[in-house]
């Protein structure tokens, strides 16, 4: 403790504290806009922080970070397009919360969960980072596709009305997955002899496509009712919860930020999955399950305070293997050696004075991004004040920036406005989005670690059955496809024999 | 009235047909018990072609209205179909590095905005130069890409 409380003296200067501001601010307009992403923000970074002394140059890489992913919730809930792939979750009851007409109240709730997700995942980094480690140490081949398997199985949580319907939807993302290189083999697949397919085909453009593209040609054909706002925006609506209404969110909250810290920690995951999985989870154990992806307040607190939490785990595994549990703590580690500093064991016992400086700036930029985010509260409500057209090019723009920004290649553009297209299909015909997402996701992991964990285990396909991480995790894909849906038609039966 | 779950569940059916198919091009496993590159198409060309069916008995069982009829006779879906074809147009002419991209980016825009439904001229033509300087400058200034 003592460690820690040094590293928040060593961060108050000047130098370190407005790096730090300047990479909150910038996190928040990347994260902000669809396609920019923390990774890339992170990326672009690197140059100008090399000028930097270490705690100033980290401060800045961990503010944008941190920021980025807070600020990715912010599209996913005003305009139903995650800014960053993290907010995928936030989009399930974040936009239909702002359609409801509650605009500031989830502008609020991503501000304040997220702070709070966050400082649990900085707090775990600091209490529990050796066994987080060595959990995500545990984690081979078998472990990977049964987690895997595990999110999958939720493609029937969020396919809502139609469970066909979002397993259509979920399969055609699964088979998109399957164009490239086989991941095991190197073999060509469906790339028909094009460079660009034989690459695969990003999961960005195509998320910015479905969500961005799609919703606003959704609404050339449907224009969104303008919210009554006024009315809403005067005294009956606060704008923000109570202490009893947090209170009532501290089960699934605590529950999602757990379960996000230990997922975060896991190398090649990240704050989408912990959202998804916790967003899944908490629908089928909360009380208020039902309200789930109706713009339900409780779940909105949950996927935002399960993907800044995952942000924890993900560094708990950066400091303390050395291993990047994301794409931007990749990023990181390379800033890290950069400054002379190699993560891993050695970085805790020969440098304990960085790790404290990393620790305590975490804390601070999510002290940065509250300020931020309850100042910029009123800003971020009043955008979808703009006339709808404005809003419209704003969003198409992005995204076709966003698109274009992840590999410099228009083709990327193409494709982003492909799935646009069939975003809008899916929308106006009663198909789910979110499997489709989860599919791009976890289709490429799974497939790539099933065949792997066979290869080690010489075609013994008890393998995931034999290790006990990997068993629990089939065991509980089974309990929440079959036992859970079941046990709850029995409740809603005793209660209505109740009721009678 | 047009039947959206009749015509997607055909086309889901012959996806799954054609995918299966371009499996069987691609080799078996290399070892025992370990599955190929064929593997994954066959099953979720198997899945697909069963929920077809299974979509198919659903909109047997209930024909929801998706669409109603004069849908496609509509302004806003003519608006809908302006908007893809510019945007495409667009897109190809970045592609081939037609035009200059800072002229081009303000058309596309103008003309954009317009079909979102702003009609008043002055915004159209502010809005969309401030949209194009601004996509110019990032991509130029920021991610340091030539444009022409």
């Amino acid at each position: 403790m003592g460690t820690v409380l040094s590293g928040f003296s060593s961060i108050f200067s000047f130098q370190v504290l407005s790096s730090l501001g300047i990479g909150v601010l910038l996190g928040v307009f990347v994260g902000a806009l669809p396609g920019l992403t923390a990774c890339m923000a992170v990326a672009l970074l690197i140059p100008i922080t090399f000028w930097l002394p270490p705690s100033a140059g980290l401060a800045m890489l961990i503010g944008v970070y941190n920021s980025a992913i807070f600020a990715g919730g912010i599209s996913a809930i005003l305009i139903n397009t995650p800014g960053t792939p993290a907010s995928i979750a936030s989009t399930f009851d974040g936009y239909k919360l702002v359609k409801k007409g509650f605009v500031a109240l989830a502008v609020w709730i991503n501000t304040f969960y997220s702070v709070l997700g966050g400082v649990f995942g900085a707090i775990m980094l600091v209490i529990a980072a050796f066994p987080i480690a060595k959990f995500a140490l545990k984690f081979g081949p078998a472990e990977y596709s049964a987690l895997a398997l595990f999110g999958l199985s939720m493609m029937i949580s969020v396919s809502g009305k139609s469970v066909v319907k979002g397993l259509i939807a979920g399969f055609l993302g699964l088979a998109i997955t399957t164009i490239g290189l086989d991941p095991t083999y190197a073999v060509p697949r469906f790339s028909f002899g094009s460079p660009y397919l034989l690459a695969k085909i990003s999961f960005l453009p195509i998320m910015i496509g479905l969500f961005g593209i799609g919703e606003i040609l959704d609404q050339v054909i449907t224009p969104l009712m303008k919210s009554n706002v006024e009315e809403i925006n005067g005294k009956k609506q606060k704008g923000f919860l109570n202490l009893k209404e947090i209170w009532q969110t501290k089960i699934a909250v605590l529950y999602a930020c757990i379960v996000s810290v230990f997922i975060g920690a896991i190398p090649g995951t990240g704050g989408d999955i912990a959202g998804i999985v916790s967003w899944d989870h908490c629908r089928r154990f909360s009380k208020q399950g039902k309200e789930y992806g109706k713009g339900s307040v409780e779940a909105l607190a949950v996927t935002c305070a399960s993907n800044n939490a995952s942000l924890g785990g993900a560094m708990t595994t950066m400091l303390s293997l050395g291993i990047p549990g994301d794409a931007p703590t990749a990023i990181l580690i390379g800033a890290l050696m950069m400054y002379g500093y190699i993560p891993g064991p050695m970085l805790f016992r020969d440098h304990t004075d960085m790790v404290a400086v990393i620790v305590a700036l975490m804390f601070v930029a999510y002290l940065f991004i509250a300020i931020v985010g309850f100042l910029g509260t009123k800003v971020f409500s009043r955008l979808l004040k703009f006339p709808r057209p404005w809003i419209n090019l704003a969003v198409f723009c992005f995204s076709l920036v966003g698109a274009y920004a992840l590999n410099n290649s228009a083709l990327d553009i193409m494709v982003c406005l492909i799935a646009g297209i069939v975003g809008f299909i899916f929308r106006r015909t009663g198909f789910p989005l979110g499997p489709v997402i989860i599919a791009l996701i976890l289709g490429p992991i799974a497939e790539e670690n099933i065949i792997r964990a066979l290869l080690l285990a010489r075609g013994d396909a008890m393998v995931f059955l034999t290790r006990p991480i990997s068993l629990i995790l089939i065991i509980a894909s089974l309990l929440s496809l079959f036992l859970v849906p079941i046990l709850n038609k029995l409740m809603e039966r005793k209660e209505k024999q109740k009721i009678l | 009235m047009i039947n959206v779950d009749l015509i997607i569940s055909i086309v889901v059916f012959l996806l799954g047909i054609l995918l299966y198919y371009g499996s069987t091009t691609l080799p078996a496993g290399f070892s025992p018990g370990v599955p190929g590159p064929d593997f994954f198409p066959r099953v979720i060309a198997f899945c697909l072609i069963v929920l077809a069916i299974l979509l198919f008995i659903r909109w047997l069982r209930k024909k929801e209205i998706y669409l109603e009829k004069g849908f496609f006779k509509t302004k806003a879906f003519k608006n809908l179909l302006f908007i893809i074809l510019f945007t495409t147009i667009y897109v190809v002419a970045w592609i081939y590095e037609a035009g200059a991209f800072l002229i081009n980016s303000f058309i596309y825009f103008s003309i954009i905005i317009y079909l979102f439904g702003e009609k008043r001229i002055f915004q159209i033509i502010s809005i969309s130069a401030g949209f194009s300087i601004f996509t110019f400058y990032f991509f130029t200034r920021i991610l340091h890409i030539l444009l022409e």
